[in-house]
């Protein structure tokens, strides 16, 4: 039983352990305390010098991670909380998702920048959102978000041996000491994938034969509602797939076609605010994709365009829940 | 009472901690807000205050990781009190809507979908559990029947004319019963058939000159909660005992009947009627007399002046009684019978063809007659 978090430090350390050139950059990431999440627990014992804990100047260090991508290193760049990303949004932004393709691609900017995102821990307003969306659209830029049906170990590594420009890497701090999806764990739920991009797509079933009722669609800290959801489901002898792709950017569109199959209703997830929401993005993908195959409109469910409370049954009602999934899904069939 | 200690929230960053000492041994009696232990979080070490007063029992050795929330020890009444750690509650996964219901939310959806009412099924099949395949049966059952939606249809006609608008009338029986009734039907102006319901799989869907065969008898419950008809008539005449039990339990349950006359029946005054009752052509009923319910009075009988004559009797053609008779409830009448004055025939019995009747007849006994004919080659 390997919790997201394991995978995680294993990735991280058999990439660093495969490739000298990756370095590991952030706030209190040095050994004993390794990091606010723990994910740097280990690795500045194992790779001294290789491992360097900063000030807390954010967009400081992205900056500095830029200019080692830029020369040839491969930094791993943490950011404490994702809501402080705001602070290194001109780095990715302006600076390093642009170099690449303003040079021809005769430069390589392969930057990750891991971050935890998400709530359901009672940070309140500033610790506990998901803004990963006001990185999407940008150009050059990838999103990855690995999920509880995914190897967050594994996908790192993936992003640090292939990619050539600027990845956000979002966590999802509620799933770091959840344990991974195992069958054996969770009778009647099947997990298989797809690929046709860097990262694979989780599709997730309760059922093993027949047509699905409702496909849902969801990425990261979601895929644990999404699990629930369909495990509550099961008792109700309602088909649910679940597509759960790694990559949020760019859209896995060929992955998320796939994973729906016969699917006649769709519902997205999302624990970001619902307006512009990565929802909409994909509900655009499926409607143009599925149009004619959907017997009705794409169902988004996200969180309140609000901030989020600190009090935990405030925290709840503004972040979606598996009931509002539930909910929706007995409303698309009905 | 024993009193539970369980591991604090201390640093929402940490769900898990280190059990470092009990500053209280077990057994040890400790009052309330004494530090009976220390736990350490990633940030800090933290004294546990004992929220309440008892004789200490610990679950977890000094050096252990607890989880938030975990039990780790208690504090009971009496020193020498045997304490374990209590039975993890079984974990209420099912919510208190779907413990009430013995139905799957996927066959309520399907229900749904075709019109069925889950509710009523869910209490046909009390004890089990209805799910899909049980709901698609009935509709498989039902395929290719115009469906219940058919007697919900509104009528224009009834529309317009709301106030002198055709009495609904919903037969229970497709059988032969069945073709008698409707054509009666044909010929009273403010009465239309607008179903039937059968128990006959083999009917469903079908129809008895023109009238849809549109569920089982028990559908009569859902159909009448929609309002799909006025009244009930029950088209069985040989079996009696189903003709009554269906009359009691669907009147028990507050579904009402309608009578069904021929408009060649000749009904005298001061005559009473109940309900449920089928009556066919050019019978008589002579003045003062009482009908009960639920009968089914075929043609050319003449029940005569100040009669009375219970419920749930049926009747072959032709039987003639005399004044002041009176006739029981669920009696099996013969074809070609004539019943003398004053006579009293009981509850349960069966009197059989050409009969002459002189005498009373008690309670639950056969009239049976010595036909005084033969037959032979001319």
């Amino acid at each position: 039983m390997v919790t997201y978090l394991e995978s995680l430090q294993a990735g991280l350390r058999a990439a660093m352990q495969g490739d000298n050139r990756i370095y590991f950059l952030g706030e209190d990431v040095l050994d004993p305390y390794g990091g606010a999440f723990k994910v740097s627990q280990g690795l500045s014992t194992a790779f001294p010098g290789r491992v360097m804990t900063t000030p807390i100047s954010e967009a400081g260090i992205v900056g500095v991670g830029v200019g080692m991508a830029l020369r040839g290193l491969k930094p791993v760049v943490e950011i404490m909380f994702g809501d402080f990303t705001t602070l290194t949004a001109d780095q990715i932004i302006n600076y390093g998702s642009k170099l690449q393709p303003m040079y021809n691609g005769q430069v390589e900017v392969p930057l990750v920048v891991r971050t935890p995102m998400g709530g359901r821990r009672g940070y309140g307003p500033t610790h506990s959102q998901s803004i990963e969306k006001l990185y999407m659209g940008v150009p050059h830029l990838d999103i990855v978000a690995p999920s509880i049906f995914h190897q967050p170990g594994d996908l790192i590594q993936t992003t640090l041996t292939e990619s050539t420009h600027v990845t956000l890497f979002i966590e999802h701090k509620q799933l770091y000491n959840t344990r991974l999806f195992e069958a054996a764990a969770h009778p009647g739920i099947h997990v298989s994938s797809v690929q046709h991009g860097s990262y694979p797509t989780a599709v997730v079933k309760n059922y093993s034969s027949g047509a699905p009722d409702v496909a849902l669609v969801a990425y990261g800290g979601s895929s644990l509602l999404v699990l629930e959801v369909m495990k509550r489901l099961l008792q109700e002898e309602i088909r649910v797939v679940a597509a759960v792709p790694a990559s949020v950017q760019p859209v896995p569109a060929d992955d998320l076609v796939e994973a729906i199959g016969a699917a006649k209703q769709v519902i997205v997830v999302e624990e970001g605010t619902y307006a512009f929401g990565w929802g909409a993005e994909i509900a655009s993908t499926l409607h143009t994709r599925l149009w004619g195959k959907l017997q009705k409109p794409v169902r988004r469910i996200a969180a309140m365009d609000t901030i989020i409370p600190a009090a935990k049954p405030l925290e709840e009602l503004v972040l979606p829940s598996v009931a509002d999934i539930e909910n929706a899904i007995y409303e698309v069939m009905t | 009472m024993t009193h539970f200690i369980t591991a604090p929230l201390v640093n929402v960053n940490d769900d898990t901690m280190v059990l470092i000492e009990w500053t209280k041994a077990a057994g040890t009696l400790v009052k309330k807000g004494e530090v009976i232990g220390v736990l350490e979080t990633s940030k800090s070490s933290y004294e546990i205050q004992s929220d309440g007063a008892g004789y200490l029992t610990t679950f977890v050795d000094a050096g252990s990781d607890v989880t938030v929330g975990q039990t780790i020890g208690a504090l009971a009444e009496t020193a020498d009190a045997v304490v374990s750690l209590p039975q993890a509650a079984a974990v209420a996964t099912v919510d208190d809507a779907q413990a009430e219901r013995n139905w799957t939310k996927k066959a309520e959806i399907l229900a749904g979908k075709h019109n069925l009412d889950i509710a009523a099924i869910g209490r046909e099949r009390a004890g089990s559990m209805v799910n899909e395949a049980d709901i698609e049966a009935i509709v498989a059952a039902r395929k290719g029947a115009p469906s219940i939606s058919v007697a919900d249809a509104t009528d224009i006609a009834d529309e317009v004319f709301p106030t002198n608008r055709q009495q609904r009338i919903l037969l229970l029986g497709g059988g032969m019963g069945a073709t008698l009734v409707l054509d009666v039907l044909t010929r009273v102006p403010n009465q239309r058939a607008v179903g039937i319901l059968d128990d006959n799989p083999k009917i469903q869907g079908k129809t008895v000159m023109g009238v849809p065969v549109i569920g089982r008898m028990d559908d009569i419950v859902s159909l009448w909660e929609r309002k799909a008809f006025d009244g009930a008539v029950i088209a069985i005449s040989t079996l009696l005992k189903l003709r009554n039990d269906l009359f009691n339990k669907f009147t028990a349950l507050g579904i009402p009947f309608a009578n069904v006359i021929d408009p060649t029946v000749a009904v005298s005054s001061n005559v009473s009627i109940g309900t449920g009752n089928v009556i066919f052509g050019f019978c008589r009923i002579g003045t003062c007399t009482t009908i009960g319910d639920n009968n089914f009075i075929s043609a050319y009988v003449n029940i005569e002046h100040h009669n009375t004559l219970g419920d749930c009797c049926t009747f072959g053609p032709g039987l003639w009684t005399s004044g002041d008779v009176k006739l029981g409830s669920r009696i099996r009448f013969g074809t070609g019978i004539f019943v003398e004055p004053h006579i009293v025939i009981g509850d349960d019995s069966i009197v059989a063809s050409g009969t002459v009747l002189t005498a009373n007849v008690p309670p639950k006994s056969i009239v049976k007659t010595k036909a005084n004919f033969s037959i032979q080659p001319l």
